[in-house]
């Protein structure tokens, strides 16, 4: 009777859990206290499967031919189109089980009804990135990215870009897979791509012709299942203007001005013209996929000619498909952040705060956007993550104008006032640590004090302040002369303004009224205390600086060489970091040769080893290290993906920015929930990069030794084997504040011997354990 | 045995200093042992068509040689340590012929004069010899490699001590040249030694490379170069007029020396080792 209790109450939990995540996964999202997308349910084969285990597989699925040669290519091309998705699908991008990709799913069922063994073929997976993309694999995996969803009107829209994928995976375009996959890795296209996952969309990239095949095959599926034939031509105009942000609308400085900071009309103009969608339909300038306008140009009249069709936009409701992309545009915003596209999200924010004005997740965006960008302007290296606004059309270039112009104090001060406002709103440390950053900079860098605050007064006089960005006109008065009679002379420089360009009152550098940024608040206790805190973080730091510029200039000519040689030391083999637990991130092992590049198998195995090694080797060094490795992972460890995830998405924002800029990453506030759960606040990155190659000097060596007779054991061994370069990489970053605590790369002229890498991680963990001398610490 | 009690006991306390966080050893280990065999082939140029001893192809030879090192990692590139080497190694007199011609009384110890070739080579010159080394060694390991794993440069300096003996039972190693004049000259069944044995010192480069096999054993791989320098032994016979003077124990140790140069100035060195704490 009791083990019947046990059993029932053990199987009412189960349910009451499984009815819970139903309803996780299928009930409406609070926008208001929206939290980005994850994972849910077991974790697909697609992930767990090692490559190895995926090429067995699709071999036996193929039927192997006669020609040696022709089953070795196919072996080629499953072993490298395996990887390559392996990499993909353990890097923590794909979703599945989650809302987004449910519906998918669902798009993909009533896209396939009449097919059932093609739709047994396919999974459908959404891809966590801005980028508005899909592409199809030979194993019969679509992926679809969020930021095409985004983009997207109705249902029948998302339809015709799963058919025109099913197309590319029926015609077996993916076939060309081998050589695209050469061309997107091979070093003459190295610059062309940022990242790897540019690289890996950039697979979608087929020929003109495929291209074409698939957008008819794909509208005949369209066609067959009931949707509006429409849909077809309409996304590929989505994808002609994919790189545009969600929609037009007036840009306005409403957001950031506040009662006695006033934006002056001079940072942006005063009108710009709208998006012209005509003028621009015959160009590609703006698409995401090669001859877009030609292809929606032929695809028109193909529906034109098609007559009857069916006229279905939405599956269920227009609701439903409305939600989605809502969803889809709210973590388009996240994902640009992680990417840096800090304007772009701004805008996109923005875009979608006219819609929900209060929406704390989106203003938490918009203080990230501008969080990034005052750090950026503060580095002077503004340039290399928003563009200038003349490369810009339409509205969004009065934001890139904007945020262009101003300086670096006017853009800091700015950006403190939001995330200050931003903090009282939601209180959080993460945003908390965002102000004092932009405090310390303010102080140190700008020199701004709290007094200097304090004593700023506003001028009596009409201030060219503009809320809504529309209307503006120049004033009729100079500025700040706080009199009511104007001079003739007055007057023409106020109608002459662009004669006055170069006058110091007009130059955004000349302008202070940033400096009123906290004057409606500058008696509250808050800011007072947050000013003293940075100030004393600044004198400390500042101090702390002097002494050792002090030091350093007290030393001798040789012991200044010993302190440099000691610094550029102290984050590889000086490093004393004190660190009890790390979350290891994904180790990665890559086998290289000159003949044939990149073995995959051999990583792979390789790879498998090395992560049996830092557990082993973690133990040794009694550090309590957490090993998020995706192979290791069972179906049912969907929270540790999720949380790979995030720590991976972490780490891609923060291995973008350059260690100079001491930037907090975007994403910390979602990654440090996932470290906080190993009770780490610790990333250890690791890997291993080994090269073979044939000896360059080997016969010249063969020549000396059999000169010298004695050494020609030695010369033909030397002429014999290969010359081995191995770089064993280990990095640490703290996840609260985004510093680089330790960055180790060590280059052994040697195979890569897991005695060798054993020997490096050892002594790798041994620096993370140790915790600093007094000296150091003082 | 005394001294190897001695040595372990030293090690022993060895643990005491060890200093992990500074010095990571290899997974912490910083003492280490290990035993080692070494060879090199060599040529026997000069006897090529007097002495066929063996029916290797240009009449090649090879040496080995046994050691055993036990070292204590300093810090992250070098470790200290001591190598202990033993060898039995074949040696051959070339061209080492006597003549005695000096009246009687003979001066103390035996006197050649007018070194030259014997006319049967095949009765002289077989014997052995055996040696002992004692060496300290600093092993500094290369650009990135942490003690005691990787590639290293060995640095070696010790004292060698050697004795030889017969190769066979009753052989004659010298014997005097036939002559009228001196019918009592001295035949020597016994290579003569000072004390029963010479010495020299020995300096030691290598490169070589220690490979973790697993948390415990390494293997030893390494190749180099010996230089026996001082010690018992001549550089040159002295040269009074026409004649050549010198004892034969000179001359002996003289050739002697020349067949330890011959056998032990390269070598190529394998071995297993403990990682003992």
């Amino acid at each position: 009777m009791m083990m019947r209790s046990i059993i029932i109450a053990l199987a009412l939990c189960i349910v009451a859990g499984t009815t819970g995540k139903a309803q996780e996964l299928t009930g409406p999202v609070n926008f208001s206290v929206y939290q980005p997308l994850v994972s849910h349910g077991s974790i697909p084969q697609d992930i767990l499967l090692s490559t190895r285990e995926k090429v067995e597989r699709d071999m036996k699925r193929t039927q192997r031919s006669t020609n040696a040669t022709t089953n070795y290519e196919r072996e080629e091309f499953l072993l490298k189109s395996n990887y390559l998705l392996d990499q993909l699908m353990v890097s923590g991008k794909v979703l599945f089980g989650d809302t987004v990709t449910t519906y998918v799913n669902k798009v993909a069922d009533r896209l396939l009804f009449d097919e059932p063994s093609l739709r047994q073929k396919l999974r459908f997976y959404c891809l966590r990135t801005s980028s508005p993309n899909s592409f199809a694999t030979e194993q019969g995996m679509i992926f679809v990215s969020i930021g095409m969803i985004a983009l997207l009107e109705n249902e029948a829209q998302l339809a015709y870009i799963l058919a025109r994928e099913i197309a590319h995976f029926e015609k077996r375009h993916t076939s060309n897979f081998n050589l695209t996959y050469d061309k997107v890795f091979s070093r003459n296209e190295r610059d062309r791509y940022q990242n790897v996952e540019e690289r890996l969309l950039s697979l979608g990239a087929y020929s003109n012709e495929e291209q074409e095949a698939a957008d008819m095959d794909g509208l005949n599926l369209l066609k067959q299942s009931g949707y509006d034939c429409e849909a077809a031509p309409a996304a590929l105009y989505m994808l002609q203007f994919g790189k545009l942000p969600f929609d037009e609308y007036r840009f306005t400085v409403a957001l950031l001005e506040r009662p006695a900071m006033k934006i002056p009309g001079l940072y942006m103009p005063d009108s710009v013209p709208d998006f012209n969608f005509t003028q621009q339909s015959a160009s590609n300038a703006y698409a995401v996929q090669s001859r877009l306008a030609e292809r929606r140009a032929t695809i028109e009249r193909k529906v034109k000619l098609l007559g009857d069709c069916g006229n279905r936009k939405f599956g269920d409701d227009q609701v439903q498909h409305n939600y989605m992309r809502k969803v889809c545009r709210f973590e388009t915003v996240h994902y640009q952040l992680t990417v840096r596209d800090y304007a772009g999200a701004y805008i996109n924010a923005g875009y979608l705060l006219l819609a929900d004005s209060n929406n704390a997740y989106l203003k938490l965006c918009i203080g990230k956007a501008l969080y990034g960008m005052a750090k950026y302007k503060n580095a002077g290296t503004f340039g290399s993550v928003v563009s200038s606004s003349q490369k810009r059309e339409g509205q969004q270039q009065r934001a890139y104008s904007l945020f262009n112009k101003l300086t670096a104090p006017q853009l800091n001060m700015i950006a403190l006032r939001y995330v200050f406002d931003l903090n009282k709103e939601q209180p959080s440390e993460y945003l908390a640590s965002l102000a004092g950053d932009l405090t310390d900079d303010l102080l140190d860098k700008h020199k701004i004090t709290f007094a200097e605050l304090y004593e700023t007064k506003p001028a009596v006089t009409k201030t060219s302040g503009d809320t809504t960005g529309m209307n503006k006109t120049q004033p009729n008065t100079p500025a700040g002369d706080g009199q009511t009679f104007v001079s003739k002379y007055d007057k023409q420089k106020a109608q002459a303004p662009k004669n006055t360009g170069n006058k110091p009152t007009d130059r955004p550098e000349t302008q202070t009224f940033h400096l009123l940024a906290f004057y409606d608040i500058i008696k509250e206790a808050d800011v007072q205390k947050l000013f003293d805190e940075a100030a004393g973080r600044v004198t400390f730091e500042q101090q702390r600086r002097e002494k050792e510029a002090d030091r350093f200039n007290r030393m001798s000519p040789y012991e200044q060489r010993r302190e440099l040689q000691r610094r550029r030391q102290a984050k590889s083999t000086n490093a004393a970091l004190g660190v009890n637990s790390v979350v290891v991130v994904d180790p990665f092992y890559f086998y290289a040769d000159d003949r044939r590049g990149l073995k995959l198998m051999k990583s792979e195995d390789l790879r498998l080893k090395f992560c049996e090694s830092i557990e082993e080797t973690a133990g040794e060094a009694n550090l309590k290290a957490e090993l998020l490795n995706p192979k290791s992972f069972t179906a049912r460890d969907v929270d540790k993906y999720n949380d790979l995830a995030a720590i991976n998405d972490w780490l891609g924002e923060r291995m973008s920015h350059d260690n100079s800029i001491n930037i907090i990453p975007t994403e910390s506030d979602v990654a440090r929930a996932a470290s906080q759960k190993y009770r780490s606040e610790h990333i250890y990155i690791t890997g291993v990069l080994t090269y073979k190659q044939v000896r360059e000097n080997r016969g010249a060596v063969l020549l000396y030794s059999l000169i010298f007779y004695p050494m020609l054991p030695i010369g033909i061994a030397y002429a014999l084997t290969p010359e081995h370069d191995t770089y064993y990489y280990s990095m640490v970053y703290n996840i609260n504040t985004g510093e680089e605590r330790m960055k180790r790369v060590v280059h052994l002229h040697s195979n890569a011997r897991n005695g060798f890498i054993v020997s490096q991680m050892y002594d790798t963990m041994l620096q993370i354990k140790t915790k600093p001398s007094r000296k150091a610490r003082q | 045995m005394k001294r190897i009690f001695f040595l372990l006991a030293l090690a022993g306390t060895l643990p005491a200093f060890a200093q992990k966080t500074a010095v990571p050893g290899y997974l912490g280990k910083r003492f280490y042992v290990g035993i080692n065999g070494s060879s090199f082939i060599h040529f026997e140029r000069d006897q090529a068509d007097e002495v066929q001893l063996g029916n290797f192809p240009l009449n090649t030879r090879f040496s080995y040689k046994t050691e055993v090192t036990a070292s204590y990692v300093l810090n992250r590139k070098v470790s200290a340590g001591l190598t202990f080497t033993y060898a039995q190694q074949k040696a051959y007199f070339g061209i080492l012929g006597v003549q005695v011609d000096a009246p009687p009384p003979y001066p103390p110890g035996p006197f050649v004069q007018n070194v030259m070739p014997v006319s049967d080579g095949t009765e002289f010159g077989r014997f052995k010899y055996s040696f002992y080394s004692v060496q300290a060694h600093l092993k500094i390991f290369r650009r990135n490699f942490i003690a005691p794993a990787g590639r290293y440069h060995y640095l070696g300096l010790g004292y060698l001590r050697y004795v030889p003996f017969m190769a066979e039972p009753g052989q004659v190693l010298i014997q005097p040249v036939d002559n009228s004049l001196q019918p009592f000259g001295p035949s020597y069944t016994q290579p003569m030694t000072k004390n029963g044995q010479f010495g020299t010192y020995r300096i030691t480069y290598m490169m070589g490379r220690m490979t973790p096999i697993n948390k415990f054993f390494f293997i030893n791989t390494a190749f180099g170069i010996n230089l026996f320098v001082g010690g018992d032994h001549l550089t040159a016979f002295v040269n009074s007029g026409n004649n050549a003077v010198a004892t034969i124990q000179d001359a002996m140790v003289s050739v002697l020396h020349r067949n330890l140069q011959r056998h032990n100035t390269f070598e190529v060195k394998l071995g297993i080792g403990f990682y003992a704490f």
